[in-house]
């Protein structure tokens, strides 16, 4: 359980590695600052009654794991503006076209926390959104744990109005031959934060961490992940790609950290970005921690403009240069959504 | 050929786990101060400017803080005041092996040095403790207009050259191990070669550190003026003390319009040296600059050589090998910057982790606003051979703008077990097939460097992994 009374962490400076590149002293502060007032916002979902607690379990709920934030997380712990927590047992929950919904209304400020839980044996499609009014921020504190044998589809949809705010502290927990894959796009916001922690506790578990974007203008996306393989044999996945035009930036943090006994996991992580505009920038940090032997680990990176070839390729079967390059940016972008809906 | 005397020495000793009594007419003691920093102006009868450049220097050390945000908490155990800032035998650097202290002499045969430099190099330079016992070049160098002197006479007799350079690839402010080489700094080289001179053969330095507790702060600063081009070659040994020796060097290399560099080191430190390089090369126009670098000794080493593309179609590489075994982190990597247009960059890395060894690799490449069309591939492989070794991956990749291309592939693996098995079904024990394996893991690397470096570096790392994993 959380300490209330205990002091809080530091606000995110440029010391904290996990900032890196993140302009801690721009971002942070100001959502910091926003934590003042008073949040406002609406959690709903369209999961069965039965399946709907709105308190938290203290065995069964622990906070998410930050990387670098541990201030949010315990400023957002403390605020609770709302909890919502899903208890999903044995059995089909949802469907690639007809998801459960999670739906999240930012109208200020709102930090809310989102617990979901999937028993053995359950099987769910789930589409989290968050939808955010003029000039929100939003704090969400997600945690998802599945269980042995269970199978989560996750689908994350943040939009905003240009000039809203996010930070998602996301924790994803998979135990023996548990699977879960996430997707997760952000548009029309200012800043976005996104920081995932994906555990692998049993042999057999299987996570895929997947992320696409299209940031425009000046916005910045932030996205920062965790492949933390605990348990041997487990496999894990991250794919993040974006296609960055106008002056935004992305940054992508991602680790693999296989512990001590975690033998034989194999993990991958990759991040690519497709360069369109003379303006946009990318600092990529994939990183390796390798405690254990027997791994397959690896990682690759790489940013680069639209291949000249493709885009002759498409010009001279008649394609205007407009047409093409949006052709090519959607290829780019789709495999990300073939690795999510594949079977 | 072979001289008599050479008959009754010991064997070539590469690993230099040897020491001779210390026999010092300088000593500046424990703990560095303003008095330290006069007692070795006074020593070497350096000018006052660069006494007041050194203290200024020292003031910025003082005030700077230890690179512990990022660094491996390993180096919070470097205690300066627990460190020997000087330690000379007070007589100028030799030209000829004979005039070289009795020992000292023996020490650089015990390791090979004069047998290498008669078979195939063009110079060498050979540090002990804190200071240059033996400097010599092939004379048609010297004709050529080549320099190839100790930093303090670099910095007296060819003040014109070397002083405009001093400091300005890697500032005093860098960080706080630069202000520290900048304020202590003794030995080490300073090159000059010439527009249009290309050195067939290569320079070599050897940095030995006999002392118990010494901090060997050497400085080499190269300039390859337009069209020029050399290979520069260092190695280092010390052997095993109790206390902690600190190894804290600069090497700026700065490579003019079309000019070439290639910068080898094989480290080879005993376990108890601190080894904390700074080294950065600077290469304009059409110039190109090599780093080739292999760590096999010192308990930790921090060192990323980097290269800053400043001009037009430069090119960079960073060809790295490191190994750590029980109680070594080996945190090294390479820097890229691409600061001007179609420049390209390169850098391979390969690092092995035996026992309870740790390697990192942790780099950077920039492509800064206004570099256009530049390209940059990484490739970071490891090795673990046991259960308890631990590897990480540390890279950082910025790119601006849509025109250029830059890939980072990393990867872990450990020797296949099959491989292992098909070895040892030849006859082959699992200590020499393991060791096999490693070298075929690395071979393409060691390759690179020159053929007397590559004979010897598979050499040692035969030894190192007998010592592992027989």
């Amino acid at each position: 359980m959380m300490n209330k009374d205990a002091p809080l962490p530091e606000l995110p400076d440029r010391l904290n590695e996990n900032w890196r590149y993140g302009r801690p002293h721009q971002f942070a502060t100001e959502l910091a600052g926003r934590m003042d007032g008073r949040g406002k916002g609406k959690l709903t979902t369209n999961a069965p009654q039965e399946c709907i607690l709105h308190t938290l379990s203290p065995d069964a709920d622990a906070l998410p794991l930050s990387i670098g934030s541990d201030y949010f997380l315990r400023r957002a712990a403390q605020e609770q503006s709302d909890v919502l927590r899903i208890v999903l047992p044995k059995g089909e929950w949802g469907t690639e076209e007809a998801p459960l919904r999670i739906r999240c209304h930012v109208d200020s400020f709102y930090a809310p926390r989102l617990c979901v839980e999937l028993q053995p044996g359950c099987r769910a499609h789930i589409l989290e959104e968050h939808l955010h009014g003029s000039n929100s921020a939003l704090v969400c504190l997600r945690s998802y744990t599945v269980h042995p044998n269970a199978e989560l589809r996750l689908e994350l949809r943040e939009t905003g109005d240009n000039a809203s705010c996010a930070m998602n502290i996301s924790r994803i927990q998979c135990g023996e031959n548990a699977h879960a894959r996430q997707l997760s796009s952000y548009s029309g916001l200012a800043w976005v934060r996104e920081e995932t922690t994906g555990e692998l506790c049993g042999a057999g578990a299987e996570l895929l961490l997947l992320s696409a974007n299209r940031p425009e203008k000046g916005q910045w996306i932030d996205q920062r992940c965790l492949q933390l393989h605990h348990a041997a044999g487990a496999r894990s996945r991250a794919l993040y790609k974006n296609v960055l035009r106008g002056a935004s930036t992305c940054i992508f943090g991602g680790n693999i950290r296989v512990e001590p006994n975690a033998h034989e996991s194999d993990a991958y992580l990759s991040n690519l970005n497709l360069m369109l505009s003379p303006e946009a920038t990318v600092h990529s940090l994939p990183q390796l921690e390798i405690m254990a032997d027997r791994v397959r680990c690896s990682h690759g990176t790489a940013s680069a403009p639209i291949d000249p070839e493709q885009l002759f390729y498409l010009r001279s079967r008649g394609i205007g240069e407009t047409d093409a390059r949006a052709i090519l940016a959607d290829a780019f972008l789709n495999e990300v959504y073939l690795l999510f809906r594949q079977p | 050929m072979t001289h008599e005397a050479d008959q009754n020495l010991p064997p070539v000793d590469t690993r230099g786990e040897f020491a001779f009594p210390e026999k010092h007419a300088f000593d500046a003691g424990y703990g560095l101060s303003e008095k330290t920093i006069d007692y070795i102006c006074d020593a070497k009868g350096e000018p006052d400017w660069l006494r007041d450049f050194r203290k200024a220097a020292l003031r910025r050390f003082l005030e700077m803080p230890m690179p512990t945000h990022w660094a491996p908490s390993e180096i919070s155990g470097v205690d300066f005041e627990q460190i020997r800032y000087y330690l000379a035998q007070g007589t100028p650097a030799k030209k000829s092996w004979d005039e070289v202290p009795e020992e000292i002499k023996r020490t650089f045969e015990r390791l090979g040095v004069p047998e290498q430099e008669r078979a195939f190099l063009a110079g060498v330079d050979a540090q002990y403790d804190s200071e240059t016992a033996y400097n010599n070049m092939r004379e048609e160098l010297s004709k050529k207009g080549v320099i190839f002197v100790n930093p303090t006479e670099g910095l007296t007799r060819y003040e014109p050259i070397f002083r405009p350079w001093f400091g300005k690839v890697i500032p005093v402010g860098d960080n706080k191990f630069s202000a520290l080489n900048h304020a202590a700094f003794s030995g080490g080289s300073f090159i000059y070669v010439p527009k249009g001179v290309k050195l067939a053969q290569p320079l070599q330095a050897y940095f030995r550190i006999n002392s118990e507790s010494l901090g060997q702060f050497e400085r080499t600063l190269i300039i390859a003026d337009e069209g020029a081009e050399l290979m520069y070659m260092e190695g280092c040994t010390a052997p095993k003390y109790d206390s902690a020796t600190l190894h804290s060097g600069v090497v700026e290399l700065v490579a003019l319009k079309g000019a070439k560099i290639q910068y080898v080191t094989v480290q080879n430190w005993a376990t108890n040296v601190y080894n904390l390089v700074i080294q950065r090369g600077i290469a304009m126009e059409d110039a190109q600059v090599r780093w080739i670098d292999c760590n096999l000794g010192s308990g930790l080493t921090m060192k990323y050589p980097a290269v800053v593309l400043r001009g037009r179609r430069a090119r960079g590489e960073v060809v790295s090998i490191s190994m750590a075994r029980d109680g070594q982190l080996q945190d090294t990597g390479a820097r890229m910057i691409h600061a001007a247009p179609e420049t390209s960059s390169n850098i391979v890395a390969k690092s092995i982790s035996i026992g309870r060894g740790r390697a990192s690799y942790r780099g950077e490449v920039q492509v800064q606003r206004g570099a256009t069309n530049c390209r940059n591939h990484t490739e970071c492989d490891a090795l673990l051979l046991h259960a308890e070794s631990r590897t990480d991956t540390y890279p950082a990749i910025s790119v601006h703008g849509n025109s250029s291309g830059v890939q980072h592939e990393a990867s872990v693996s450990q020797v296949d077990e099959e491989m292992l098995f098909y070895m040892q079904q030849r006859g082959l024990t699992r200590a020499q097939a393991m060791s096999l394996a490693v070298n075929g893991f690395i071979n393409d690397l060691i390759n690179e460097f020159p053929m007397e470096y590559s004979v010897e570096l598979r050499r040692l790392i035969d030894l190192e992994m007998e010592d592992s994993v027989g």
